[in-house]
């Protein structure tokens, strides 16, 4: 069955009422309606049926981020066949329940295998309260520009002539298919509100950090070092950078890790960070 | 219920302050993957099945409209 594309919130909603016509469905959609409005505008959202129940794949260009409503029942579910590479997100708290278990077992059916595990980690904002002082002050910042620039490395916020070197970087280092990769657009805009932080030597990007921040909450996207410069401690120079950045607004900072990735998890762990009951497992299908 | 739902709530997003706020969705301080897991709880610690239709902003608010949905479905 070939993938057909959905062109309004409407047929949506009448495709997710067929899927539920033979009994309750499991799902990992959450996509509320400005989103999915937001998909069927671009022309991204299509379906696709299964032998049991529907996928709803949000194309992202070079693979497919699916969501699926499958039909409760024992049945084994057939393979699928897709266009392109395709990922399966899937959120749970602390352990899997049974019925959480069923529905692993239910996308690893359809052709899925696990491809990573991650868990959110966090770090309260009150502990930045020193750092918030230095950076009102404007310490904060120096601090770390004169650290970096005794080793010939200076650390600042990217700027527009980066982004192409930035995405290099993050393509070289991160597999699309897990890691929500920014369009060039997308990091124009983080640049242009200073939630890029980089680390140059000379006109060449070593090193970034991608951020976000909404409502209070501070989160990381991306922390990429180039091969070359890993093992110095560049990745923990962003991350403070980072801390200091968002000292004064943020009541925490929070973001998720691969919990299988120690270097990364070692880091988050020495600058106070702590997992969450909050994990998401990738499972993937490759074309 | 409104307890258990606050029990709920925190355990997922710790940082959030769900007395008091009163516009989670539409002020952005509760994203779609945190939705996700607030269903599938709500789902199975009060048996109920929340529809792809539930899923509006106005649902998901606030506390009191949480329980408010959770009340209907339950009926």
């Amino acid at each position: 069955m070939c993938r057909k594309r959905i062109s309004s919130l409407q047929e949506y909603q009448e495709r997710i009422r067929e899927a539920k016509r033979e009994g309750d469905t499991l799902s990992n959609c959450y996509l509320l309606p400005n989103a999915l409005q937001e998909k069927i505008d671009q022309g991204t959202l299509y379906f696709q049926t299964l032998s049991q129940g529907l996928l709803l794949l949000d194309d992202r260009d070079t693979f497919f981020r699916c969501y699926y409503f499958l039909p409760e029942t024992e049945k084994k579910m057939t393979p699928v066949a897709l266009e392109k590479d395709a990922v399966i997100e899937f959120p749970f708290q602390g352990k899997m329940n049974e019925k959480q278990q069923r529905q692993v077992k239910m996308i690893e059916e359809l052709g899925f295998s696990l491809g990573r595990e991650s868990s959110m980690m966090m770090r309260k904002g009150e502990r930045e309260k020193r750092s918030a002082v230095q950076q009102q002050r404007g310490e904060g910042h120096e601090l770390y520009s004169q650290k970096c620039s005794k080793q010939r490395q200076e650390i600042q916020y990217a700027q527009q002539e980066d982004a192409e070197q930035i995405l290099q970087l993050l393509c070289a280092a991160f597999d699309p298919l897990y890691s929500f990769l920014p369009s060039q657009k997308e990091l124009w805009d983080k640049i242009e509100k200073r939630q890029v932080i980089a680390i140059h030597e000379g006109e060449q990007v070593t090193a970034c950090l991608i951020s976000n921040f909404e409502k209070n909450k501070a989160s990381i996207e991306q922390v990429v070092v180039s091969p070359q410069q890993r093992g110095r401690g560049w990745g923990k120079e962003l991350l403070m950078m980072y801390h200091a950045k968002y000292a004064v607004e943020a009541s925490s900072f929070q973001h998720w890790v691969d919990i299988h990735n120690e270097p990364a998890v070692n880091m988050y762990v020495q600058a106070g960070y702590e997992f969450q009951s909050r994990k998401a497992n990738e499972y993937i299908k490759r074309k | 219920m409104k307890e258990q739902v606050l029990n709920i709530l925190e355990e997922i997003r710790p940082d959030v302050d769900f007395e008091n706020e009163k516009l989670l969705i539409d002020d952005g301080v509760l994203d779609s993957f945190d939705i996700i897991s607030i269903v599938q709880e709500f789902n199975d610690n009060f048996s109920i099945e929340i529809d792809v239709e539930d899923l509006e902003p106005d649902n998901f608010n606030t506390v009191e409209a949480m329980v408010k949905l959770i009340q209907k479905l339950q009926e």
